[in-house]
């Protein structure tokens, strides 16, 4: 009688050790799927973030280049525009208004060439090649 | 141990494996996933704006007119070196319609390689910066990038047609790609 009583012990032992196992193997997985769930939606959220930002930054250099901040002359009573030929101060004055207008930290720097401009640190930058006078020049968009 | 009792044991055993075999194969294809999810930003409209840059710059700083004129393909490589700058490559092609005094110009401000000139006016070269002009009833002039360049397939391009003052038309295609 013992004996049995041992035997259907043992049993019961093991069905349990079986389920316990079983019920860490699903938390695991139900742990991981969860995890990469998450990840990839946060993973989904900052690319999301990061192109808004960056088609931000790249819509502001472009404004800088064609119309912002460009010498402009008036011919035959009208306006003509010399895109990619920029004003220096203009560029600086441009910094506010579109900040204002794009809900962003902007700085703008005009430099020789990529490598000459400052690092921004924390900042996407686009880099647009200008004309200052007759000089090609590289103007740097930064934006947070 | 009876004998069903290692009977159950084994099953557990293999449903452990399997469960945990599962798991594994979860987690990799999930691991998977995410890393095919991750996606750069897509920099198109940019890049289409910075070769732009590149063309416009040239054509006001009078690049473009030396190269029409004056046939001073320097401004070629002046564009490829603004290019790589900017981390990127460029390929430029120029086809103009065939005129005796602008390509003899051009000929003569090309630095190295070896003209023929055969008797039905085909003139030839292959310099050693890569270019090769070969008129037959046109010019082109290929500008290479250099050879650190890979080719890729995601290139942008565009096209511009440019008047000389000889009345002749530069059809000037650029082809851009990130190094």
């Amino acid at each position: 009688m013992e004996t049995k009583n041992t035997t259907q012990q043992k049993h019961k032992g093991q069905i349990m050790f079986d389920l316990a196992t079983a019920v860490v193997a699903i938390a695991l997985i139900l742990y991981f799927g969860l995890y990469i769930i998450t990840e990839i939606n946060n993973t989904n959220e900052r690319t999301l973030e990061e192109q808004i930002l960056f088609n931000r930054v790249v819509s502001a250099a472009d404004y800088l280049v064609k119309t912002g901040a460009v010498e402009t002359q008036q011919r035959f009573g009208k306006t003509a525009i010399y895109h990619h030929k920029i004003i220096e101060s203009e560029v600086y004055a441009k910094e506010t208004e579109l900040e204002t207008k794009l809900k962003l930290d902007l700085i703008f720097e005009i430099c020789d060439s990529v490598s000459d401009c400052s690092e921004k640190d924390g900042c996407l930058c686009v880099n647009r090649i200008v004309l200052l006078g007759d000089e090609v020049k590289n103007l740097q968009v930064c934006g947070k | 141990m009876s004998i069903s009792g290692l009977d159950r044991c084994k099953k557990g055993l293999m449903s452990f494996e399997a469960v945990f075999s599962l798991a594994v194969l979860l987690i990799f294809v999930s691991s998977l996933a995410l890393i095919a999810n991750v996606k750069p930003i897509d920099t198109t409209v940019y890049e289409y704006q910075l070769l732009n840059d590149i063309l416009e710059v040239a054509e006001k700083n009078g690049g473009i007119e030396r190269l029409s004129s004056y046939g001073d393909v320097t401004v070629l490589d002046e564009m490829q070196s603004l290019a790589s700058e900017h981390g990127y490559c460029l390929n430029l092609e120029i086809t103009e319609n065939i005129d005796i005094n602008p390509l003899k110009d051009l000929i003569e401000s090309l630095e190295g390689g070896e003209f023929i000139a055969d008797n039905s006016e085909v003139w030839q070269n292959v310099s050693s910066s890569g270019r090769s002009l070969i008129p037959q009833d046109h010019i082109t002039i290929y500008s290479d990038p250099p050879d650190s360049c890979i080719e890729r397939s995601n290139k942008v391009s565009t096209t511009r047609t440019i008047p000389t003052y000889l009345g002749q038309v530069f059809v000037l295609k650029a082809e851009m790609w990130k190094q």
